[in-house]
C-alpha cells in the first residue's frame, strides 16, 4: 500500500514540475523497521528492446531440439523442433555419452555430445540401467540440415536420422529465421 | 537417499576452513559471498536481495527485498533498480523463436530508500503486481554512511503465466550484470524444476513446492546441507518448466513442450507429489532426477539427487545405493587400491578409504570417510558434501568461474 501511494504521488509531482526525477516523500513511513526511512520511486523510463535483449540474444544459437526414443541400440526420432537455445557445452565422447552430428550434403555442420542417460541410480535399489529411455538434446544448426547421425557410445555404429521435413516445416512457418535464409542463399 | 543410523560425529567443518585446510586446489575459488553480494569489509556495505514469491504462474504481488549491512559507517541509502516488461519468445526480434525468453515494452525505474540515521543494517522493499507474462530484472545498490557503494548481481524472474508453454520461466536468472553486459550461460549451472504429471494440472501447487525446495537449498544459511549451494548460488540459474514430465521410479518421459525447455539445461529436477523412491541419472550435467516434494526434507533430497545428476556422484551409503560415477571426479571405487590411488593423486588421505558396508553386508565398494556426515550418505540436515564429493562440487563452481561449468 505504501508503494502504491508513493507511486501515485510521484506521478502527480512529475506532472506539476515537469521533472524526470520524481521525489515521493513517504517521510518516516509506516514500517516495521526501527529506523526512519524516506522512500521514493522514479518515473519509469522506456528501455530499447535491442539494448534490453541484446545480452541474451547474442548468446543464443539456432538449435534442432531432438527428442529421441532409444530401445537397446536402436534410436528413433520422436520429434524435432528448431528453436533458439543457449549453446550446449561440449563433452568428451566416452562411455555414458552419445554423439549427435548434423550433416548437410555430406558436410559435417555441427557436433554435440550429451549423456546417454542409460545409467541411473534409484535410492534404496541401486544402479538401474535403462535400455529403453527418452533423451532430448539441442544440436546447434547454423544452416538447414538433411541428416543427423547418432552414435550410442564410441564403440557403437552410427545411425542416420532424416531431418529434412523438420526444416521444411520450420522454414514455412518462420521464413525470416537465419537458418532458412542461409539455406536459400540470401546469406552466406 | 537413505536414512543411515549413524551417530552424529560432530559438526562439519566450516566452508572456508575446510577449503583452506583440505583442498588447496580450490582456494582460488571465489568466496561464498558470490551468492548475492559482494564487497564486504573495507567499509563497503554487504548487500543481499531476493524476490518473493520466486515464481508463480498466476497474477500476484511480488516483493523485492534488499538488505544492506555496514557496522562501521551504517547504511545511508539503498536503491532497487527495476526493469520490467513482457516476456516473449524473441521471434519478433529475428524470426526464430527462443526457449529462453526475451522482453518487450520494457521500462526501468528505481526505488530509493534513504536512512537518515545510518543504521548498521537496513532493509528496503518494493512491491508490485507485475501481471501475467511479466519478466522482471532487479539489482540493488547500497551506500554506506561514508559514501562507499556496493552493487548486487542482477536477477531476473518471471511473473504470471508465460506467453507459451514451451518457454523457460526464469526463477533466479543471471541474465546480465548490473551494467547490462552479458553473462555467458556457460558460466552458470542451469537447473530447471518441472512438475510431474501427478500434480494433475495443479501448477500452483507445484510452484509452491518448488519454492520450498529452492528456499531450503539455495537460500538457507542455517542448515549445514544447504550451505554450499546457498553460498554458491551465484553460479546457478534456476528455471521452471511446464507440465509434460511423467516420472515413476527411473522411468521418465517428457512431452514436446517440455523437451524444448529442458534440452539446453544442465539438469532437470522432476518434482513429484506421489511417493516413490527417487531416481536420477548419474551424469556430470545434462541429466535428470526426481525429487519427492511430499517429504519433509525435500530440499535435502534435491541436494542428494543433484549430486547424482549435476555432479556425477555415486551413493556412499550401504548397502543398496548406486555405486558409480560420471565425469572426471570420483567418490566411489571398486577396490581399496583404487580409492587409495585416487586419494594420493588428488590430495586426500588414503587412510580415509573405507569399504561401504554395515555389520552384515559388504558391498565391495569404497569411499573416503573424514568422519563427518556426508550428503551422498547420510540423510540428515546436518550432512554436507565431504572429502571427494565436496571437492567435485566445488571444482564445478571453479570451472564456472573459469568460464565453463561443464
Amino acid at each position: 500500500m505504501k508503494t502504491r501511494n508513493s507511486r501515485a504521488v510521484a506521478e502527480t509531482f512529475f506532472l506539476l514540475v515537469g521533472s524526470w526525477v520524481v521525489l515521493v516523500e513517504a517521510g518516516c513511513a509506516s514500517t516495521s523497521a526501527e529506523y526512519p526511512i524516506t522512500e521514493r520511486t522514479s518515473k519509469p523510463l522506456p528501455v530499447s528492446s535491442i539494448d534490453d535483449n541484446g545480452p541474451v540474444l547474442r548468446q543464443l544459437v539456432p538449435s534442432l531440439v531432438l527428442t529421441l526414443h532409444i530401445r537397446e541400440q536402436r534410436v528413433e526420432l520422436t520429434e524435432g523442433v528448431v528453436r533458439l537455445t543457449p549453446p550446449v557445452s561440449g563433452r568428451r565422447f566416452e562411455e555414458g555419452t552419445m554423439r549427435l552430428q548434423g550433416w548437410r550434403d555430406g558436410q559435417l555442420i555441427s557436433t554435440l555430445v550429451v549423456p546417454d542417460e542409460r545409467l541411473n541410480v534409484q535410492e534404496g535399489k541401486g544402479l538401474v540401467v535403462l535400455d529403453e529411455r527418452q533423451v532430448v538434446a539441442a544440436l546447434a544448426v547454423p544452416v538447414r540440415l538433411d541428416t543427423v547421425t547418432v552414435q550410442l557410445g564410441p564403440e557403437q555404429p552410427e545411425q542416420k536420422l532424416d531431418v529434412r521435413t523438420i526444416f521444411e516445416g520450420f522454414c514455412k512457418e518462420f521464413p525470416r529465421s537465419i537458418v532458412c535464409r542461409r539455406n536459400s542463399g540470401h546469406e552466406k | 537417499m537413505k536414512l543411515v543410523a549413524t551417530s552424529v560425529r560432530g559438526p562439519a567443518p566450516a566452508l572456508v576452513a575446510d577449503r583452506l585446510g583440505r583442498f588447496p586446489r580450490i582456494t582460488g575459488l571465489l568466496l561464498p559471498a558470490i551468492a548475492v553480494q559482494l564487497i564486504v569489509g573495507c567499509g563497503f556495505p554487504a548487500v543481499t536481495a531476493k524476490h518473493d514469491p520466486l515464481y508463480r504462474a498466476s497474477s500476484h504481488t511480488s516483493t523485492i527485498s534488499a538488505t544492506a549491512k555496514q557496522s562501521e559507517d551504517g547504511i545511508s541509502k539503498i536503491t532497487i533498480h527495476v526493469t520490467k516488461g513482457t516476456m516473449t519468445d524473441c521471434s519478433s526480434m529475428g524470426g526464430t523463436p527462443s526457449v529462453i525468453p526475451c522482453r518487450s515494452g520494457s521500462v526501468t525505474f528505481t526505488h530509493d530508500c534513504s536512512f537518515p540515521t545510518n543504521p548498521a543494517e537496513a532493509t528496503c522493499s518494493y512491491s508490485e503486481d507485475f501481471g501475467n507474462q511479466g519478466m522482471i530484472s532487479y539489482h540493488v545498490e547500497a551506500e554506506s554512511g561514508a559514501g562507499k557503494k556496493s552493487t548486487s548481481q542482477e536477477i531476473t524472474f518471471a511473473t504470471g503465466y508465460p506467453p507459451t508453454a514451451w518457454i523457460a520461466r526464469p526463477i533466479w536468472w543471471h541474465r546480465a550484470d548490473a551494467t547490462g553486459a552479458e553473462i555467458p550461460t556457460s558460466e552458470k549451472i542451469d537447473l530447471c524444476f518441472v512438475p510431474d504429471a501427478d500434480y494433475s494440472g495443479l501448477y500452483s501447487t507445484f510452484t509452491g513446492d518448488a519454492q520450498k525446495i529452492i528456499d531450503g537449498s539455495f537460500f538457507n544459511s542455517s542448515q549445514q546441507f544447504a550451505k554450499v549451494y546457498t553460498s554458491y548460488r551465484g553460479y546457478f540459474n534456476l528455471w521452471a518448466g511446464p507440465f509434460g514430465a511423467d516420472a515413476e521410479g527411473c522411468s521418465r518421459t517428457v512431452n514436446s513442450d517440455l523437451a524444448l525447455v529442458i534440452a539446453p539445461m544442465d539438469g532437470t529436477a522432476i518434482v513429484h507429489s506421489n511417493s516413490f523412491r527417487d531416481c536420477a541419472t548419474i551424469t556430470a550435467g545434462g541429466g535428470k532426477g526426481s525429487v519427492y516434494a511430499g517429504a519433509s526434507d525435500s530440499d535435502w533430497i534435491l541436494m542428494h539427487e543433484s549430486g547424482h545428476f549435476l555432479h556425477g556422484q555415486g551413493d556412499e551409503y550401504c548397502c543398496d545405493g548406486g555405486y558409480a560415477n560420471a565425469g572426471s571426479c570420483k567418490n566411489v571405487f571398486s577396490s581399496e587400491s583404487d580409492c587409495r590411488s585416487y586419494s594420493s593423486t588428488n590430495g586426500f588421505d588414503p587412510d580415509d578409504c573405507v569399504e561401504i558396508k554395515n555389520a552384515t553386508t559388504s558391498t565391495g565398494k569404497w569411499r573416503s570417510d573424514n568422519g563427518q556426515l556426508e550428503t551422498m550418505r547420510d540423510r540428515t540436515d546436518d550432512s554436507d558434501w565431504q572429502n571427494m564429493s565436496r571437492a567435485c562440487v566445488l571444482a564445478r563452481f571453479k570451472n564456472c568461474a573459469s568460464g565453463s561449468c561443464y
